[in-house]
């Protein structure tokens, strides 16, 4: 509060209310009240099994209330003929029996609301969906492995280049090739996956090569390694930008130390390199794991028909099954993961999460 | 033979030779997309060459669903300009010049960068839940506030960078002098950030240009060009993706170069600045006024 009012005594009112308002509206209505949200889908769904017994008990009411009505008209019948004489007697018949209609009709709309309304069941059903479905189990771990896949390969490309980069390139050429990694980093992913579907479809490149030198075909895009090879090309500058940075602030006299006291170079990458760059490894690997794990772009482009990921199995409980209680709850688990994934590299490379934000 | 310091001789051979086929393998396959561009075949392909031709330039620009999805990604990316950037410059206020204790600060902060790291479809999907609620059903409007969760981080980066580089006093002195509120914010603290503003829309429109993953979950059915790339990847290719691919790709190193020339401006103005103060420090050193007695 106090850091409130000190704030407004510098700055004024209106600034002070507009970076109040903005931040509330950016971080609950944007961030965390949505999070909410699909957490709280996740937990029921919209129950229709009742409504079939509803609905034979409406269509049961409905059949009485003919069958009353029936014998109201009845009634009024004989009342219309002339020669009926125990008038009284039969519009004393006819009172409950109206009263009987009345008290159908009452009972009607709330039935008929709930049938059109399925009942919001809350529980764990849709996780237990999730967790029995073998295929889509299946296709979980095997999303997950693969960008653990892809986050090492990225990183074991990417460490040498980073190196070479700020330790081993003359200085005033470092900059001209981080400009020229700019280049490809700022296109578009779409359009990197796109250059791979060109090399790795059936009559592409890679095929063109393998038949060269005398070996079949492979059929990349149904095989799931169209996927992770697109994926590591599309994702592998998420790794070099991190990593340089954090190498480039290590002191060559530190190597220059550890060559002249005779270290060998494993040892010295071992000991004195890879220790220093270790956050950025951090950052680089959660970097590329979250974009993998949830690349949507890939999958639809390099995957084929027989290669399905789990991003696409979440794209359609939303719009094919529009099922989103179903989405939320796959969506949970890819978060899930993730999330699990920054914890694990947090105590895999010993950071903290500011270090890593930061990055 | 010429030592480099962080290898030895051979070893820096190699090492340059690898960086040769780090090289090769990200830009082979651009420059293997922008060729079938020209080439006069009707799927993209490199393999069988029929001749250089410029017609896909033309079905490109004679495509009017394109061209409405292109309508549409630049209506999303001032929508999300114009949302995201308020709200990072906020926050980068908040995180810099309010004292918050170190705890609250750092989940605040915590949680306006998680949806940098966290996968762009929960973005999207989160989005369009919560506003279902409200009625409010997927399309443009959805896109630019999913969008919107993770550009601002991306801004509120840009404006911390800037504002920790930023001499309160500055601000102290003009207080001091009687200047109001809003006369600090708008004649000091304002210019001050301008640059970073431009920069921190420029990028905020880009984000949400080549924006994909968030964007097809929030946008319901609508048409963006990214999404219009990869529908037409998806159902019967044709090199026409490929020439706006060129297109893209050319307006990148054009920016690439933008960036980079910009960059050096301002490392010389400020290396001359820095020589100016210096300078003035000296002065003033010697300044027999100033001079303690």
């Amino acid at each position: 509060m106090q850091a409130i009012l000190d704030f407004k005594q510098r700055y004024g009112p209106i600034l002070t209310g507009y970076v109040l308002v903005a931040v509330a509206v950016w971080l609950l209505g944007i961030i965390v009240l949505p999070q909410a949200m699909m957490l709280e889908y996740s937990f029921w769904r919209l129950d229709r099994s009742q409504s079939t017994e509803l609905e034979t008990e409406i269509e049961q009411l409905y059949m009485e209330k003919q069958k009353i009505e029936r014998q109201i008209r009845t009634i009024d019948r004989d009342l219309r003929k002339p020669d009926t004489v125990d008038r009284a007697d039969l519009e004393g018949q006819k009172v409950p029996l109206a009263a009987q209609v009345a008290d159908i009709e009452a009972k009607l709309p709330a039935l008929e609301e709930q049938v059109t309304r399925p009942v919001k069941v809350y529980g764990p059903d849709n996780y237990i969906h999730f967790l029995t479905s073998e295929l889509h189990w299946t296709i979980f771990l095997k999303t997950i492995w693969a960008s653990v896949i892809v986050t090492v390969v990225a990183m074991l490309i990417c460490y040498p280049v980073a190196y070479y980069i700020a330790h081993v390139a003359p200085a005033h050429r470092a900059p001209l090739l981080m400009l020229a990694l700019i280049v490809p980093y700022w296109v578009n992913e779409l359009l990197r996956t796109l250059a791979w579907l060109m090399i790795l479809s059936e009559n592409g490149i890679a095929n063109l090569g393998l038949r060269v030198i005398g070996l079949p075909g492979i059929d990349w895009l149904n095989a799931d390694s169209g996927v992770i090879i697109g994926m590591t090309y599309a994702y592998v500058l998420f790794m070099i930008f991190p990593v340089y940075n954090v190498m480039e602030i290590l002191d060559r006299n530190q190597i220059e130390a550890a060559r002249d006291l005779g270290a060998s170079w494993p040892r010295i990458h071992w000991r004195i390199v890879i220790p220093h760059a270790k956050p950025g490894i951090a950052v680089g690997c959660i970097m590329v794991f979250m974009l993998a794990a949830g690349s949507f772009a890939v999958p639809q482009i390099l995957g084929g028909v027989r290669s399905v990921w789990f991003t696409q199995v979440i794209y359609s409980w939303f719009y094919d099954h529009s099922n989103w209680n179903m989405g939320a709850t796959y969506a949970m688990g890819l978060l899930f993961m993730c999330i699990l994934f920054v914890m694990l590299m947090m105590r895999l490379f010993r950071v903290r999460l500011e270090d890593i934000a930061r990055g | 033979m010429i030592r480099t310091p962080g290898a030895d001789g051979w070893m820096s051979r190699v090492l340059g030779f690898y960086l040769v086929l780090f090289f090769i393998y990200m830009f082979g396959p651009l420059v293997i997309m922008t060729l079938a561009a020209f080439n006069d075949s009707p799927y993209p392909t490199v393999t069988q060459w029929r001749g250089w031709t410029l017609h896909w330039f033309g079905v490109l620009f004679t495509n009017d669903e394109m061209w409405l999805a292109i309508q549409n990604s630049v209506v999303i990316g001032f929508g999300a300009m114009l949302l995201s950037v308020p709200c990072g410059l906020a926050a980068a206020l908040m995180l810099t010049r309010m004292r918050l204790s170190r705890t609250s600060r750092n989940i605040i902060y915590g949680m306006l960068v998680s949806p940098v790291l966290a996968p762009g479809i929960l973005l999207g999907i989160s989005t369009l839940i919560f506003w279902q609620n409200f009625g409010v059903g997927g399309g443009p409007g959805l896109a630019m506030v999913a969008q919107t969760s993770f550009i601002a981080a991306y801004c509120m980066l840009l404006f911390m960078a800037r504002l920790q580089r930023f001499d309160l006093t500055l601000e102290e002195a003009a207080l001091d002098l009687g200047a109001s509120h809003t006369q600090v914010f708008r004649r000091i603290l304002l210019p001050f950030l301008r640059p970073v503003i431009l920069t921190a829309c420029v990028l905020a429109f880009l984000q949400s240009l080549e924006n994909y993953n968030t964007t097809v979950f929030a946008i319901g059915g609508g048409r963006t060009m990214m999404i219009e790339i990869a529908s037409n990847v998806r159902h019967g290719l044709s090199p026409m993706v490929n020439a706006l691919a060129v297109v893209l790709i050319g307006c990148t190193i054009v920016l690439a170069f933008a960036y980079e020339v910009h960059r050096r401006v301002e490392h010389k103005r400020a290396g001359r600045r820095a020589i100016t103060a210096r300078a003035a420090d000296e002065k003033l050193a010697h300044d027999p006024v100033l001079q303690p007695a």
